[in-house]
């Protein structure tokens, strides 16, 4: 395959990619209930009712969300990918870490394909994920 | 050495108009889903596949040409029944390399590329691997070479195999006629393939003819109660071609690395994807029992 044929044919790809774009624009947001949804299926093995009561964080951007799933099911990390849905769970909460910016938190976990996930969240709901992520760190340390 | 086309090449224009009839067909039908990242991580994967193949080729070539010139039991010469019995028994090997390609991490690792996409379109059978020549894939067609067939006859089969597996990456089509899926691979037969539906898992490793997974015992047919749900036990959270093509191996390094015992080392390449010395992470198999454990207890009489 020569430089031309290469160009060309990344080209045709960019081409073939912009059409599957324009034609089938992504018009659904990670909601609470697709967030539910996803984590049934990636956790069969956590009762649904855990998934149902778990306390849901979706960032304002629509493409990420953290659930803190009750009596120790631990945590799970939800990303967008286009129009489909990527879930991660941890069985304890020290297992991922929790930096935060201003107006975000961003979570992030030894995992090659989905290193960190940022949430854009308000000041209340990053509290709120500080005290549980914090409290974990210290009992692990303690 | 005999000089046959490539059939995968001379195709590549046929791929592109197919996958634009098939996405303006979703558009208007409503049917069929594309996603532009998705579509196009797969048709980056699909050059990139085209890229390293030719890079590599020498080392697969190369084994074929050494076992047939050095070994070869029989001279069958180039008559076109030797390119039928050529075709046949590459696709019997193809099934067992594809079947090796998911239950032996090593062979997992290059394969994984073409199940990390969440869609299920014409451009993810484009999806294909960087890395099949670096896995002990072409051991499996040794065989043929040994019994005298001409290298360059079973790789244009093999070209002509991959062809035929293009047009089966498809929603567009329900089901074939009855006496068709019986013997051939269908968009049927191979969703079932890519789902991760615990039902649905290593199961359809056929190529062509589908007799293969009903001879081995790997048949499941779709059932229209459970729709596939495609992509990987765990999904990819990128679409970085460079990560999307060598996820698996740098899972593979690290593994190895934090291990302890070469009986582990060993099998953190041999054993089954998802296998761990402890049981932390879960085989295919493992989710599958999980899979019938609930199924059973959701039937047994509440006490
Ligand atoms: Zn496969
Ligand atoms: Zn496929």
């Amino acid at each position: 395959m020569d430089v031309m044929q290469l160009a060309g044919s990344l080209i045709a790809i960019l081409l073939v990619a912009y059409l599957a774009k324009y034609l089938f624009p992504n018009a659904t947001p990670l909601t609470t209930e697709r967030a539910i949804r996803n984590l049934k299926r990636y956790c069969p093995e956590i009762p649904d009712l855990h998934i149902e009561n778990a306390h849901y964080f979706i960032s304002e951007t629509d493409d990420s969300a953290i659930a803190l799933i009750p009596d120790d099911f631990g945590i799970a990390v939800l990303k967008q990918m286009g129009d489909r849905i990527t879930v991660r769970h941890f069985d304890n909460i020290s297992e991922l870490s929790v930096e935060k910016t201003s107006d975000s938190v961003r979570v992030v976990m030894d995992d090659f394909t989905l290193a960190s996930v940022k949430l854009k969240l308000t000041a209340e709901q990053i509290a709120s994920i500080l005290s549980v992520t914090n409290d974990t760190k210290e009992t692990v340390h303690a | 050495m005999l000089d046959l086309p490539q059939p995968t090449q001379v195709a590549v224009p046929l791929f592109v108009a197919f996958i634009l009839v098939e996405m303006i067909h979703g558009w208007r039908s409503g049917r069929i889903k594309y996603e532009g990242r998705d579509t196009l991580t797969s048709l980056i994967m699909g050059l990139g596949s085209t890229v390293a193949g030719a890079l590599t080729a020498t080392l697969a070539v190369g084994f074929a040409y050494w076992v047939w010139t050095n070994f070869a039991l029989f001279d069958f010469g180039t008559a076109l029944w030797v390119f039928v019995l050529a075709f046949i028994l590459d696709d019997l090997a193809y099934y067992w390399v594809h079947r090796m390609g998911h239950r032996m991490r090593w062979m997992w690792a290059a394969h994984v590329i073409h199940h990390s996409s969440q869609h299920y379109n014409l451009s993810t059978a484009l999806r294909q691997t960087w890395t099949g020549q670096l896995t002990p894939g072409i051991l499996f067609r040794a065989p043929i070479f040994l019994l005298g067939i001409d290298p360059a006859i079973v790789f244009f089969c093999a070209g002509i195999n991959l062809v035929y597996q293009f047009w089966i990456h498809t929603e567009a089509i329900d089901r074939m006629p009855r006496w068709f899926e019986a013997v051939m691979n269908t968009p049927s037969h191979h969703r079932v393939h890519h789902a991760n539906n615990p039902r649905y898992l290593d199961a359809n490793y056929a190529g062509v003819f589908m007799i293969w997974d009903k001879i081995f015992g790997t048949y499941i047919p779709e059932e229209r109660s459970e729709p596939c749900r495609y992509g990987l036990v765990t999904d990819l959270g990128t679409f970085n071609p460079l990560r999307v093509a060598f996820h698996e191996w740098v899972g593979i390094f690290k593994d190895i690395w934090g291990a302890n015992k070469w009986k582990d080392r060993v099998l953190f390449l041999l054993a089954p994807p998802g296998w761990t010395p402890d049981g932390s992470r879960m085989t295919s198999d493992m989710i599958k029992t999980a899979w019938r454990e609930r199924k059973e207890a959701s039937k047994a009489p509440a006490e």
